[in-house]
């Protein structure tokens, strides 16, 4: 049987100490992580993101005296660290300075670093929940199911995938959040269910499987509690990539100004027009794409230390 | 070869069939549609009303309306003794007459006969008329900006291959070297980063600021309608090309990388090292000319991405091209023609993905075609 040679998972490590010490894959693959400094400063990077535009945005709000939405029309584009009084007295330091409404930059940032990882994430789960169930289940069943979602597959890969998006985001009736979460989340699924579906086809040819089913298991059984957490590694590691792609959409969705619209701020709406903006405050084109590009990066490298991590054949 | 090329384009078939369902449900389904987008006057006599949402279609069922899409009506809607009426129909209406002749659902209507169908559909690559460009033709508007956006296009593709092979290449030479690390990061940037950011950046720097390269546009040229040649406007092409290319730069780069390493632990690689070959002659003559096989079946995928990179880029840079065209029209609702645009792209993508199939049968002899 070809599927022999494939079978082992766990490795025997001998330590120095002599002793033999059986490690699962996940287990080895933490162990690695550890080791593997780029990815652990990225997975630092994108929490230390996440928790600022989550929760420390209050705290931030607060300390400066500022807010996301305030309009003050006597401190456009204003430069960094510059001050201003307000109409109720009180001040506020604009750390990255304003925009041209003279809403505050760095409160605008981080606001829309909650809508921007929320809609990443939330889209990614989506495209992962879709691709995964179908992977599987193409995987394992094959014949004419396989066949149609393969052809749903061939379909929506060879219409260019801006395009889609475009399409779908003028269409629908109405723009907000959930809509751009639920659009994103319904067209990207195509990637992972190829991959699972492979996966899976490997996988189902198992001896454990085989037997599995010797003993009665139902279809059903086998798939989701002997195929899935064999898809661990793969579903974390696209996961990682896929919120990175998202982003990436979603914010050239808001960029041609068909995503999240204001007053709503996503990095890619703050782009929007930008171009306006050379001669009077390249603040506002700097940081904003700047918080896409170190966010999608970090979630690329969390990915592939992932890869290297999980890699079965790696050396330690 | 023959018998594979006819296999390859049977095969897609479904595949387009998919894609022109799919464009329709959605463009049919979606609020403010095509048809509500006719602007029918809501002041028409009933009768004319009626007579000219017949002649659109608007109220047959889905599925002839995308027949109709499709195929056109001229062969639903026949005027056969040619007076300019219709007077055989298939699947619609044509309205009846006092002699008899002719389909008679609708008797309230009063005589009325109507004329022919006149719409070719789109598989005769009739794509009807632009909303936003007062009734012009969707195929003439679109065949204006396919220039633009292949010069574009085919020089992203270039600029990506001649810098991302030989960087593939040398990172394979040198692998787990410096070049070979830094490489690797710079693909992963190159991926990471928004590319209209990157435009706008590059637009800020050698636009704005060091005024070296226009902001935007293709040609200085305002006045008149002839693009002048390309090498008088090379300027222009230098930001958007290399936007576009990032991509291609990062996944050339890396693939060839991975095909180079592939070809090294192969047996002629060790035959062409102990025949006495010069290091060089081994790597490029040997090797990297087998390495670089694989890279024909991302003739497919590259069409994909260029077109829908090419939105975005020619967005920022104002390049009057497809892809902008495809962003303007959906966002004025302009049907007909965001439907040409997408089946054009995706046409051009299937195409893409055929010729890569077929080009690395005949560049790879281990391929056979039965």
């Amino acid at each position: 049987m070809a599927a022999q040679t494939q079978a082992p998972v766990a490795k025997i490590k001998t330590s120095n100490r002599g002793k033999a010490v059986g490690q699962s894959l996940t287990r080895m693959a933490l162990r690695r992580l550890r080791r593997d400094k780029l990815t652990l400063i990225a997975l630092l990077v994108v929490m230390l993101l996440a928790f600022t535009s989550y929760i420390g945005v209050i705290g931030i709000d607060r300390a400066f005296n500022v807010d996301p939405e305030t309009v003050h029309l006597d401190r456009t584009f204003a430069p960094l660290f510059s001050g201003g009084v307000n109409r109720d007295e009180s001040s506020s330091t604009h750390v990255l300075g304003t925009d041209d409404l003279g809403r505050d930059h760095l409160s605008r940032l981080l606001h829309a670093g909650r809508i921007s990882l929320s809609v990443g994430f939330a889209a990614a789960m989506i495209a992962l929940s879709i691709g995964v169930t179908l992977g599987i289940i193409t995987g394992y069943y094959g014949g004419i199911i396989d066949d149609v979602v393969n052809w749903v597959i061939a379909t929506l890969t060879s219409i260019p995938s801006l395009f889609l998006l475009l399409i779908i985001a003028a269409v629908m009736p109405s723009a907000g959040p959930a809509t751009l979460i639920i659009v994103l989340g319904l067209l990207g699924w195509t990637g992972t269910t190829r991959l699972v579906r492979g996966e899976t086809l490997s996988i189902r040819e198992r001896e454990y499987i085989i037997s599995a089913r010797a003993i009665g298991a139902s279809p059903l059984r086998i798939m989701f509690t002997h195929i899935l957490p064999n898809l661990f590694s793969l579903i974390i590691i696209t996961l990682a990539i896929d919120i990175g792609s998202l982003i990436l959409a979603e914010a050239a969705l808001s960029y041609l100004g068909l995503g999240i619209k204001p007053p709503d701020a996503s990095w890619g709406n703050m782009l929007d027009g930008s171009q306006e903006f050379f001669t009077r405050g390249i603040h506002l084109v700097i940081f904003p794409g700047l918080m896409i590009f170190i966010t999608v990066l970090c979630l690329y490298l969390i990915g592939d230390g992932l890869r290297d991590a999980f890699d079965p054949t790696a050396k330690d | 070869m023959i018998k594979y090329t006819l296999r390859r384009l049977i095969q897609a078939i479904p595949t387009l069939f998919g894609i022109t369902i799919f464009s329709y449900l959605l463009m049919a389904l979606s609020p403010g549609g095509p048809t509500a987008a006719l602007a029918i006057d809501p002041r028409l006599p009933p009768a004319v009303r009626e007579r000219t949402e017949r002649l659109a279609g608007v109220n047959e069922p889905i599925f002839v309306q995308y027949l109709i899409w499709l195929t056109g009506d001229d062969w639903m809607r026949v005027d056969t003794d040619g007076d300019g009426k219709a007077d055989r129909s298939f699947l619609i209406d044509i309205g009846y007459d006092a002699n008899g002749d002719g389909d008679y659902d609708d008797r309230e209507l009063g005589e009325e006969i109507y004329p022919p169908g006149d719409k070719q559909g789109i598989i005769r690559g009739d794509f009807g008329d632009s909303f936003a460009y007062a009734g012009r033709d969707v195929l003439q508007l679109v065949g204006e900006r396919i220039p633009a956006t292949l010069e574009l296009g085919i020089s992203a593709l270039i600029t990506g291959l001649v810098i991302g092979v030989p960087i593939g290449i040398y990172a394979a030479v040198k692998k787990g070297g410096w070049f070979d690390n830094s490489t690797r990061i710079l693909a992963v940037v190159f991926n990471a980063i928004p590319i209209f950011w990157l435009a706008l950046i590059l637009i800020l720097i050698f636009g704005a600021r060091l005024d070296l390269l226009p902001m935007a546009g293709r040609t200085p040229r305002t006045i008149g309608t002839g693009i002048p040649p390309i090498y008088e406007r090379i300027e222009y092409l230098i930001l958007p090309t290399f936007v576009l290319a990032t991509g291609a730069i990062a996944v050339y780069s890396r693939y060839m990388r991975a095909s180079m390493l592939d070809v090294i632990n192969q047996d002629y690689m060790r035959t062409a090292q102990s025949k006495g070959l010069s290091t060089r002659k081994v790597w490029f003559q040997h090797g990297a000319r087998n390495a670089l096989i694989p890279l024909a079946t991302f003739l497919g995928p590259a069409i994909t991405n260029l077109l829908s990179g090419a939105a975005i880029t020619e967005t920022v840079f104002a390049w009057p091209g497809l892809g902008r065209f495809g962003v303007t029209s959906v966002i004025g609702r302009d049907y007909p023609v965001v439907m040409a645009v997408v089946i054009i792209g995706a046409v051009a993508t299937l195409l893409g993905y055929i010729l890569s199939d077929i080009l690395y049968a005949l560049i790879d002899p281990r391929i056979r075609f039965d």
